[in-house]
């Protein structure tokens, strides 16, 4: 009956997927952060309910015609937001991983990915290398200078 | 299913992240290098095809979980938002326009070098955009990817998946320790959209600026929300018309290519042959 809501394969094999990826985090709190091994888990399980519900979210009816991205980070913003219950409880438990050790998990497997596009990248010409290092950086400084403008006339800085 | 049994692949991610965790972050000078570049580099070090490590299979694995372990990156990110909803909110007005400068910033910096170094109309493509796979389907969309445009931001897809983290984060590390920047706005400027690249530039601000951490984490994650909600509607409708204009404008300037001096004379190449 749930199939006729959302595929409950492709939700299956996501949160297994995502239970795979927290252990990996749990590695690299343990090791990057020095975090101990309850304090992580325990971390990386409320990360991990969080993510699940936007998942989740994001594969109903009509909501999917939102991104998983809006969901996960929507649904993580409102769970941690003074305004919603438990939410001094959520942020806390989250923070026992911290943020760095985030990133390599989701990093790793893009990097384990990479050798099948490497043929093509050898084939572009070498002068999009400058333009996309320009790009990357333009997005970047531009913001930031924007950004710093800004906080200036709010007198934030 | 078989992706999740896939435990050869998962392995090497483990044996990445417990090798970049236990290098730890680096300081050469001015650069700080992180956990999460490594990841990047020992990873594809891991999956080059003459190494024969990891099959065909294994990278289209690789290349499906990706987007899948994001979330749980996505929901660290937003939960360090939710907190300081309050301060965001006082700096709302900055919020919003600083997104101006993410969606300019690509074209105002990338596209008079595309047009100097003689690139045609995949300048289009190239410098609208960050380039990730919502701006490859808008192109995809309106000119096809074999068009020059497609060709364009292929390639910009392609050379942000290979070095985009490794390039933002060693580029943020190296601004940030310039002091040019208030540490709140250098975390806006890292809300770029693309989460992995963002993810790089945040911790090097950190790194720089461990006493802000919340605050930066809180900053870039806004940025970064807006910016994947709007990004969409802002390339589609402002960004990609805009590059066409300054394209169109400024092409009096491009560099010849040779082909383009042999397309522009077209009756000597006919009495030649």
């Amino acid at each position: 009956m749930m199939d006729t809501i959302l595929d409950s394969k492709k939700l299956q094999k996501i949160s297994l997927l995502l239970v795979i990826t927290a252990l990996l985090t749990v590695i690299g709190n343990i090791i990057g952060a020095g975090a101990n091994l309850v304090d992580s888990l325990q971390g990386i399980s409320v990360i991990y309910a969080v993510a699940m519900v936007g998942v989740v979210l994001s594969m109903l009816p009509v909501l999917n015609k939102l991104s998983v991205v809006f969901w996960v980070c929507s649904f993580a913003v409102i769970a941690s937001a003074p305004f919603f219950p438990g939410s001094v409880w959520i942020s806390a438990m989250a923070a026992k991983v911290s943020f760095v050790p985030m990133g390599p998990p989701t990093l790793a497997y893009a990097g384990l990915a990479l050798g099948k596009d490497i043929p093509m990248f050898k084939k572009l010409s070498w002068k999009i290398i400058p333009v996309a290092l320009l790009v990357f950086a333009g997005t970047f400084l531009l913001g930031a200078i924007v950004a710093q403008f800004g906080l200036e006339m709010e007198g934030v800085i | 299913m078989e992706i999740v049994k896939n435990w050869k692949l998962h392995l090497f991610a483990a044996v990445v992240i417990a090798i970049s965790e236990l290098i730890g972050v680096q300081r050469i000078g001015i650069i700080v290098l992180m956990p999460i570049l490594y990841a990047t580099v020992i990873g594809g070090l891991i999956s080059l095809p003459k190494f024969k490590l990891l099959s065909v299979k294994d990278m289209d694995d690789a290349s499906e979980i990706f987007p899948i372990a994001l979330s749980l990156l996505l929901a660290k990110i937003g939960l360090g938002v939710g907190p300081n909803l309050p301060m965001l909110l006082d700096s709302g007005g900055t919020l919003f326009l600083q997104l101006i400068g993410h969606f300019a910033g690509t074209i105002a910096f990338a596209l008079p070098v595309a047009l100097l170094l003689g690139l045609g109309r995949e300048t289009i493509g190239a410098t609208y955009s960050l380039g990730r796979e919502v701006h490859v389907s808008i192109i995809a969309d309106k000119y096809g990817l074999s068009s020059a445009e497609g060709r364009g931001v292929m390639a910009i897809f392609i050379c942000g998946t290979v070095f985009g983290a490794l390039w933002t984060g060693v580029l943020s590390s190296v601004v940030a320790g310039m002091d040019i920047f208030h540490p709140f706005a250098l975390a806006l400027g890292a809300g770029t959209g693309s989460i992995s690249m963002s993810a790089a530039a945040m911790g090097s601000i950190m790194a720089y600026y461990p006493e802000h951490s919340e605050a930066i984490e809180a900053y870039a994650g806004a940025s970064n929300i807006l910016a994947n909600v709007i990004g969409l509607y802002a390339a589609m409708f402002v960004t990609l018309p805009l590059a066409r204009v300054c394209y169109d404008l400024l092409d009096k300037f491009r560099s010849k290519t040779p082909e383009d001096v042999d397309q522009e004379k077209p009756e000597i190449a006919d009495q030649e042959g």
